[in-house]
C-alpha cells in the first residue's frame, strides 16, 4: 500500500467510526498539511463542535428537567401551605361560630326580658343587629372557603320559594327601615308558588339575604328594593333583587362578585366585605345556575340569579 | 520603530508597527485551551490590548476546539484580525474558524500580506 494509499484507509477510518456515532474519532494530521490533512482537519473539527453541541443540549434538558422538577417541588410545598392556611383559618372561624350563636341567643332573650328602658332595648337590639352580621359574615366565610375548595354539598329538597323570600324579606325589614329603606316583594312568577323548586334552602336563603343586604347597604335612603322570584319556561328558578341606587358601571360588573374586591371610585363600594357577593356566586354555580348584574332603569342595579330546573 | 518578537511555546509575536502585530503558530503544534490563555496574556502584558492581528495561517498549527473559542470570544485584546492563508489546508482551517467560532472581532482571510495589513490599519483609525 502506497503511503496516500494508508492516510486515505486512516481518513476513512475515521469517516466510517464518526458514521457509527462515535464522536470522539480524529485523524491526526501530517506535519505536511496537505488535501487529506485539510479534509481530516475539517472532519475533526466537525466532529468536535458536534460533540460539544450536543453536551450542550444534554446540560440544558438536564438544567430544564431540574428547574421543571424543583418548579413541581415548589408548587406542590405551595399547595400544601395554602391548605394549611385555609384549614387555619376555617378552624378559627368555626371556633368563632359557637360564642357567637350563643352571645347571639343571649341577646335575643335579654331583648325579650323586662323590665328594659327604651335606651336599653335600644342597646341591646343594636348589639343583637351587629351579632347576627358577624354571625353571618363567619357563615360566609366558612362557605366561602368550602365552596371553593369543593367540600361543601349541595343539599337539594323541594322548597317553598316565596315563603323562603318572605322569610329573607321579614328578618332584614328592621335593618332596612333603620337606613330609611323600603322592601318589596314582587308578585311570584311562573307558578313558583306551586312548583316547588329543588334547591338548597340554607344556600339560597344566604343569598337571598346578601342580596337584599348589599342593596341596603349600598342604595341612597327613601328608595324601595324589590325581590322578584319566579319560574321560567324552562322549569329555571329566577330570581332578582332590584334596587333604585346609582348602578354600576358595565365595566365593573363581573368583578363585584369577586372575593375581597371593592370597585374603584365609589365611596359606598358594593361588597360585603368582599364576601357577600362572592358567596353568592359560589352558591349559584354549585348548584349548576349562574348570577350576574345589569341595570335596573331607570336606575339601579338588578342583581339576577338563574337556577336550573329538574332536567 | 524596532521590531519587538516574543515567543511561547507555541507561537512567535512580532510587533510590526505601533498596535499591530503578527501572530506565527508554530508548525506542528496543537495549541490547547491553556496555551491560548497563557499566550493572549503574554501579548497583552507585553504589547497591550486593542490590536491589529494578522496571523499567518501558512503551513501553521492547529487548535483545539477550546482553543478557538478562546481567541474568538475573549474582548479587549484585539480590535480586527486578518488570516494569512496559502494552502487548502489553512484556507479550510481559516474558513472553520470564522463560520464555526465566529470570533467578536472583525476577522477576514487574505492570501496577500500587504493588502492584509492595509485592511487592518484601517481599523486602527
Amino acid at each position: 500500500m502506497s503511503l496516500d494509499g494508508a492516510r486515505f484507509e486512516a481518513l476513512f477510518e475515521v469517516i466510517e467510526a464518526l458514521c457509527l456515532g462515535d464522536l470522539q474519532a480524529r485523524f491526526t494530521c501530517s506535519p505536511d498539511q496537505d488535501d487529506i490533512d485539510a479534509i481530516g482537519y475539517a472532519l475533526n473539527v466537525l466532529a468536535e463542535e458536534t460533540q460539544h453541541a450536543r453536551a450542550e443540549l444534554q446540560r440544558a434538558k438536564e438544567e430544564a428537567e431540574a428547574a421543571s422538577r424543583a418548579s413541581r417541588v415548589a408548587l406542590a410545598r405551595q399547595c400544601e401551605l395554602e391548605s394549611l392556611k385555609e384549614r387555619l383559618v376555617q378552624m378559627l372561624i368555626h371556633d368563632l361560630k359557637n360564642p357567637l350563636t350563643a352571645a347571639t341567643a343571649n341577646l335575643e332573650i335579654l331583648s325579650m326580658t323586662p323590665p328594659l328602658t327604651p335606651p336599653q332595648l335600644e342597646m341591646v337590639e343594636e348589639a343583637l343587629a351587629s351579632s347576627s352580621r358577624m354571625q353571618r359574615m363567619t357563615l360566609d366565610i366558612l362557605d366561602v372557603l368550602r365552596l371553593e375548595g369543593s367540600t361543601l354539598e349541595v343539599e337539594r329538597a323541594p322548597i317553598d320559594l316565596v315563603g323562603l323570600a318572605r322569610e329573607s324579606l321579614a328578618g332584614l325589614r328592621q335593618q332596612a327601615r333603620g337606613a330609611n329603606k323600603r322592601l318589596r316583594l314582587a308578585p311570584p312568577r311562573g307558578g313558583i308558588d306551586r312548583r316547588p323548586p329543588e334547591i338548597d334552602a340554607r344556600l339560597i336563603r344566604r343569598v337571598l339575604d346578601n342580596l337584599l343586604l348589599n342593596a341596603i347597604k349600598y342604595t341612597p335612603p327613601d328608595t324601595e328594593i324589590t325581590l322578584e322570584c319566579g319560574l321560567e319556561e324552562d322549569g329555571a328558578v329566577s330570581i332578582g333583587v332590584l334596587d333604585q341606587g346609582a348602578g354600576i358601571p358595565e365595566a365593573q360588573r363581573a368583578r363585584v362578585f369577586e372575593v375581597y374586591t371593592r370597585l374603584a371610585g365609589e365611596r359606598h363600594a358594593r361588597s360585603s366585605q368582599g364576601l357577600g357577593l362572592a358567596f353568592c356566586k359560589l352558591a349559584v354555580e354549585a348548584h349548576g345556575g349562574r348570577i350576574w348584574v345589569e341595570e335596573n332603569l331607570p336606575e339601579g342595579a338588578a342583581f339576577r340569579v338563574r337556577l336550573p330546573g329538574p332536567d | 520603530m524596532n521590531e519587538i518578537t516574543l515567543k511561547t511555546l507555541t507561537m512567535s509575536v512580532t510587533l510590526l508597527e505601533e498596535r499591530v502585530i503578527y501572530i506565527h503558530p508554530l508548525p506542528g503544534t496543537t495549541q490547547t485551551k491553556q496555551d491560548a490563555e497563557e499566550n493572549l496574556e503574554v501579548v497583552v502584558r507585553e504589547l497591550g490590548s486593542n490590536l491589529a492581528v494578522l496571523v499567518d495561517a501558512r503551513g501553521s498549527g492547529v487548535l483545539t476546539r477550546e482553543a478557538r473559542e478562546v481567541y474568538a470570544q475573549r474582548e479587549g485584546y484585539m480590535i480586527a484580525q486578518a488570516l494569512l492563508v496559502e494552502s487548502r489546508f489553512s484556507r479550510i482551517a481559516a474558513n472553520l474558524y470564522i463560520r464555526i467560532s465566529t470570533p467578536r472581532h472583525p476577522t477576514r482571510m487574505f492570501t496577500d500580506q500587504d493588502a492584509a495589513l492595509r485592511w487592518l490599519r484601517g481599523h486602527l483609525r
